[in-house]
């Protein structure tokens, strides 16, 4: 029989190889120990080490090309590189946090590195793929991963429980995903996305059963991006997770979510479906209008930074707005992809910070711990003050640009009631932005604030504050790079 | 006698996997006994199966047979990580009834 | 040069945040005279007899979208540049004393704050004005909440949102304006100058008319800064709860942000929107100046009594603006540099006795001229210009906006009268109330002393700015001619061109 796994494709999928294995090595060591757990920098010596080999070999790639692997089930062209790289990145910087953070580094590192990068497997190969087989492999890959870790904390109620909510929503979510992708397979008799694409104009438009499929779908993963009304498990679950967990939950699963829902638009899946052009309008402007409302009630920081979240993916989901009126936007993709970059770097950078406060394992971080933070940790404050700007999307941050990007693009399709409530979200958010920073500078604290000696967070922390900066001004070559290469 | 009812199509399956997909998903919902959830998950995955088999039957593609090889490992390993989600649960709670998760809330 | 104006306060900020504190305040206040002197560049080499934008620099910033760093500066705006890098050291001088706690984190607002405002003016491109304008909103928001009074951190937020509620829809006008340069011009640009070139379509009568709509986008941007009435609430709560030096660059400056837009963007840009809408502006600036100065009269706090002065005065701004004529023109720009001088000596005198007594409330003041009686001087002077008061700047702005508003509806050039007569009323009776008459509770327990040598210098140059604008108006009137009869002659096709060479 004709072997159709050729050399071409194991180059392609090295990458995903090569994190396979280095995720088993620690976990290797560790048995080969005596179930020793090894030291947490040592693993972390060796994630790294994957990692950067697994970002490097997409940069054997040339820029503009379209490689397509393992018969073109996974599709590696100019949007997918940007965004596996950056899932590496994000991955690297969780494992930093997660090294230093008390709940996470204990005995069990070892198994999270192995589900962290499990995870990022899953990712990766839902950013690749091309096909829906594939995607629900990548797709469930990257969600049990996840339960798992939301679990593996030492902090042992509410974690558990988290866990399990998340995990019974998230199952529920990809049955129902995973019945749209079968209601489209029997509609158009392919599982392969571009295929798909080219009959969606023809025969499908009419077909009941395409489109109940295709909604299905949609639901699915709108539900991992916390998209009203699938909205509700994310503040359950970022508090209860391990906060290095939430930082990774929050921009990579999102930011592999998106990818593949750039995908799926761009390839006019959904092309001339008016009711789902509809819809999103309508979902995007309830996300932004719950996500922003829900956070000014709150006062546990990582429950505020979870609504947060959900308000951005509304607005990232605009710009998949704009992809299914007109699936070849270049500059709807470009905004999209830049957003999440802007978007997670401050996220992680974010969380960051609440995990250097978290001393004890069970103490939650509450808005009001960082009360008067100015006087005694002023570098810290600073940072912290330019991330939660940037989420408003004060110029001249990273997040200003992002959302002039997404916005330019909805007013160009004259999208201009989802526009204008883009930006009285913004007007709202500043309001719970701005209260730590209140906080921060304006407030006497009860005691001193005190940190955990954490060297590598510390690393990860300014490293992003520094992107925030830079890119912020230099915005466009970053928009440059991404509108090249597609 | 039974040929009388019809020749069984493809629209007897996909009513069956619907069917069973929306008892499954009512069972995730309403239900409140972690263990009766899991059930109801893997049923709703399994109806899926049913769709993807219907599908493939009749389209003549194999497609639709690979898939149900996949969702199969994939239930399994779901199921497998949700029966340990649950033991770590019913060793803090000595129960496994969702009535008590209260802890996050706000 | 003007990079160099611009930025200069940015490496400052950045290099007080590692000296020392001892070195902060002499560091800063040397560095406000020297930027002061550059900006004096603009002035001594400035060409009157041109329209045309100067100094202009001009470098692609993000071109995916035709946004470029384009800045230039004409007439209209060179006075209040250099009003900016004047009001600067006199505020350090006067936070002297006043300000002792976390005097670096002060410093670096004020010098970043000023690099937003003289951002805001000297810009030609839409998106990088709206960037300045959205950055002097952190600064402020920091100083009043870090260093202001009990209700600070309300008043902080409630300046803050309120501002960029207005801003966001300018975004969106801003943005619509750059795709229609996309289909007119052939390419997308926030070029400024491009934009002024746009056929921007207008509807009568319809509710989607799109000219309308984006005039009044970017009219109530630019209105809540002002502030008009009724958008002007947040006024009274941030000045009441500023520091001094938070209150004067308020005033002094930032309010000028929002008629300086009306005039750069709002009304160049819609010329047909402007037309239908100006009797409504006018009656709103009609309004404000009544209501301002009648809420004025009843404010039992001096403070609070200085700011609803400040409504009435920007009204005044405003109607001459909205007559849209030489003198109206004119005399809003000078009235412009007028508040900013007056005001702001109103606010650091008053922050001077609140340094003393620390109470503002009026019923507790009376007989202070006997206690402080240059003060007193310094004090009368100071309100003779807020009122107008011939031989002050302030007559000089107020004559011509009245002049300019009498040309152009004489209905609102009589209440506007009313207004100047109610004007004199407030301040004239807080000065009695608080200056003259019995000794009053202050007077009598407070040992209380004049004003030292630094308050002594602030207030001289001051009361000196006064009365040179007052006496010979035609030094600064000369640079704004040119480009004001400019504005007013081709509203309706409204263009500049650059200079080149300097």
């Amino acid at each position: 029989m004709e072997t159709i796994v050729g050399v071409k494709d194991l180059v392609l999928g090295a990458p995903l190889l090569v994190l396979f294995f280095i995720s088993i090595l620690p976990l290797t060591i560790k048995v080969l120990n005596n179930n020793k757990e090894q030291r947490p920098y040592a693993v972390l010596l060796q994630a790294w080490m994957g990692l950067i080999i697994a970002g490097s070999l997409y940069f054997l790639q040339s820029p503009d090309a379209v490689l397509g692997a393992f018969d073109t089930a996974l599709i590696f062209d100019g949007v997918n590189r940007w965004m596996s790289v950056f899932l590496i990145l994000i991955s690297g910087f969780c494992l930093f946090m997660s090294a230093d953070n008390i709940q996470t580094r204990g005995s069990q590192f070892s198994e999270h590195t192995f589900l962290v990068l499990s995870s990022l497997i899953g990712m990766l190969i839902m950013s690749a793929s091309s096909d829906l087989i594939v995607t629900f492999i990548g797709l469930e890959l990257m969600s049990i991963s996840l339960y798992v870790l939301v679990a593996l904390s030492k902090e042992q109620v509410i974690a558990k429980e988290a866990a399990f909510k998340y995990f019974i929503l998230g199952s529920l979510a990809s049955a129902i995903m995973l019945y749209g992708i079968a209601l489209m397979y029997g509609s158009s008799g392919t599982t392969y996305l571009p295929d798909i694409g080219r009959i969606v104009s023809e025969l499908l438009v009419e077909d009941v059963i395409y489109q109940i499929g295709s909604l299905l779908l949609l639901v699915g993963l709108l539900f991992k991006v916390s998209i009203f009304p699938f909205h509700a498990w994310t503040p359950d679950v970022y508090q209860g997770a391990p906060t290095p967990i939430t930082a990774f939950m929050s921009t990579g699963v999102k930011v592999a979510t998106f990818s593949f829902l750039i995908r799926l638009f761009s390839q006019g899946i959904y092309e001339g479906n008016d009711f789902i052009i509809q819809l999103l309008q309508v979902l995007i402007v309830l996300t932004i209008l719950v996500g922003n409302i829900g956070a000014i009630i709150q006062s546990n920081l990582k429950r505020m930074l979870s609504y947060s979240s959900i308000a951005h993916s509304g607005y990232v989901l605009i710009g998949i707005l704009v992809l299914a009126v007109n699936p070849r936007d270049g500059l709807a993709v470009a905004a999209v992809m830049f957003y999440l970059f802007a978007y997670a770097i401050v996220n992680i950078g974010s969380f960051g910070i609440v995990s250097l406060k978290e001393k004890d394992e069970n103490k939650t971080v509450f808005v009001n711990d960082l009360n008067g933070m100015a006087k005694t940790k002023p570098i810290t404050a600073l940072i912290f003050t330019v991330f939660m700007l940037s989420l408003t999307g004060i110029p001249p941050l990273i997040g200003f640009f992002g959302k002039l990007y997404l916005f330019s693009s909805a007013l160009q399709y004259e999208f201009y009631w989802v526009a204008m409530w883009g930006v009285i979200g913004s007007v709202i958010s500043v309001y719970y932005y701005l209260r730590p920073v209140v906080n921060m500078y304006m407030r006497e604290a009860d005691k001193d604030i005190e940190f955990a000696r954490q060297d590598l967070n510390t690393i990860g922390i300014g490293i992003c504050f520094l992107l925030v900066l830079l890119f912020g001004i230099l915005s466009s070559n970053v928009l440059n790079s991404i509108q090249v290469s597609l | 006698m039974l040929s009388s009812i019809g020749e069984i199509g493809l629209n007897h399956y996909l009513i069956l996997s619907a069917a069973l997909f929306c008892i499954g998903m009512f069972g995730v919902l309403m239900r409140k006994n972690a263990l009766v959830i899991l059930m109801s998950i893997e049923l709703m995955l399994n109806a899926v199966n049913i769709s993807f088999v219907a599908f493939s039957r009749y389209q003549n593609n194999l497609d639709g047979f690979v898939m149900v090889f996949f969702v199969m490992a994939v239930a399994a390993a779901e199921a497998a990580v949700g029966l340990a989600l649950a033991v770590a649960i019913f060793k803090r709670f000595r129960e496994i009834n969702i009535r008590f998760f209260e802890h996050l809330k706000g | 040069m003007i990079s160099l104006v611009l930025f200069f306060p940015l490496a400052i900020a950045l290099i007080l945040a590692f000296l020392p504190k001892y070195w902060v305040r002499p560091v800063a206040l040397f560095a406000s005279i020297l930027e002061f002197l550059f900006s004096l560049h603009f002035v001594y080499h400035f060409d009157k007899s041109t329209s045309a934008l100067q100094f202009v620099e001009q470098v692609a910033w993000i071109p995916q979208f035709g946004i470029s760093y384009f800045v230039g500066i004409d007439g209209i705006s060179i006075w209040l540049v250099i009003l900016s890098t004047f009001i600067l050291p006199i505020i350090i001088l006067a936070s002297w004393t006043s300000i002792d706690d976390k005097i670096k984190t002060f410093h670096i607002s004020l010098f970043v704050l000023l690099t937003a405002m003289l951002g805001s003016f000297v810009a030609m491109d839409a998106v990088l004005f709206y960037t300045f304008w959205e950055l002097s909103l952190i600064p402020m928001y920091l100083i009043v909440g870090v260093w202001g009074g009990p209700r600070r951190i309300y008043a902080s937020i409630k300046f803050f949102i309120y501002t960029m509620f207005g801003s966001v829809f300018m975004l969106l006008a801003l943005i619509s304006l750059m795709f229609m340069a996309e289909q007119q011009l052939g390419q997308m640009t926030s070029n400024l100058l491009s934009l002024y070139q746009l056929n921007i379509p207008y509807i009568e009568g319809a509710w989607g008319n799109p000219q309308a709509l984006m005039f009044l986008a970017f009219a109530l941007a630019f209105a809540i800064k002002v502030p008009m009435f009724p958008v002007h609430t947040w006024l009274p709560d941030a000045h009441t709860e500023a520091p001094t030096p938070g209150s004067v660059i308020l005033a002094g400056v930032m309010l000028k942000m929002g008629t300086y837009g009306f005039l750069r963007f709002a009304i160049p840009l819609f010329p047909e929107a402007v037309n239908e809408f100006t009797w409504f502006f006018m009656f709103l600036g009609v309004v404000g100046i009544i209501y301002g100065a009648l809420v004025a009269m009843v404010q039992p706090d001096i403070k609070k009594l200085v700011a609803y002065s400040s409504v009435s005065h920007m009204g005044y701004v405003v109607i001459g603006m909205f007559a849209l004529n030489a003198y109206g023109v004119t005399g809003s720009i000078y009235q412009m540099l007028n508040h900013g001088i007056s005001t702001g000596a109103l606010f650091i005198l008053v922050g001077m006795i609140y340094d003393r007594t620390h109470t503002r409330k009026i019923a507790d003041y009376g007989g202070l001229a006997k206690a402080m009686p240059i003060f007193t001087i310094a004090f009368i002077i100071i309100t003779m210009s807020s009122i107008a008061v011939p031989g002050t700047n302030g007559f000089i702005g107020e004559f011509l906006i009245l002049m300019g508003t009498f040309l152009s509806d004489k209905a609102m050039g009589v209440a506007a009268v009313v207004g100047v007569v109610l004007g004199a009323a407030y301040m004239l009776w807080m000065v009695k109330k608080v200056f003259f008459g019995e000794a009053g509770k202050v007077v009598k327990e407070t040992k209380l002393e004049d004003l030292n040598t630094r308050e002594l210098g602030i207030v001289t140059i001051l009361i000196i700015m006064v009365f040179w604008m007052g006496i010979y108006p035609k030094f600064f009137l000369d640079y704004t001619q040119v480009s004001v009869d400019h504005l007013v002659e081709n509203i309706s096709s409204y263009s500049l061109e650059v200079k080149v060479g300097e």
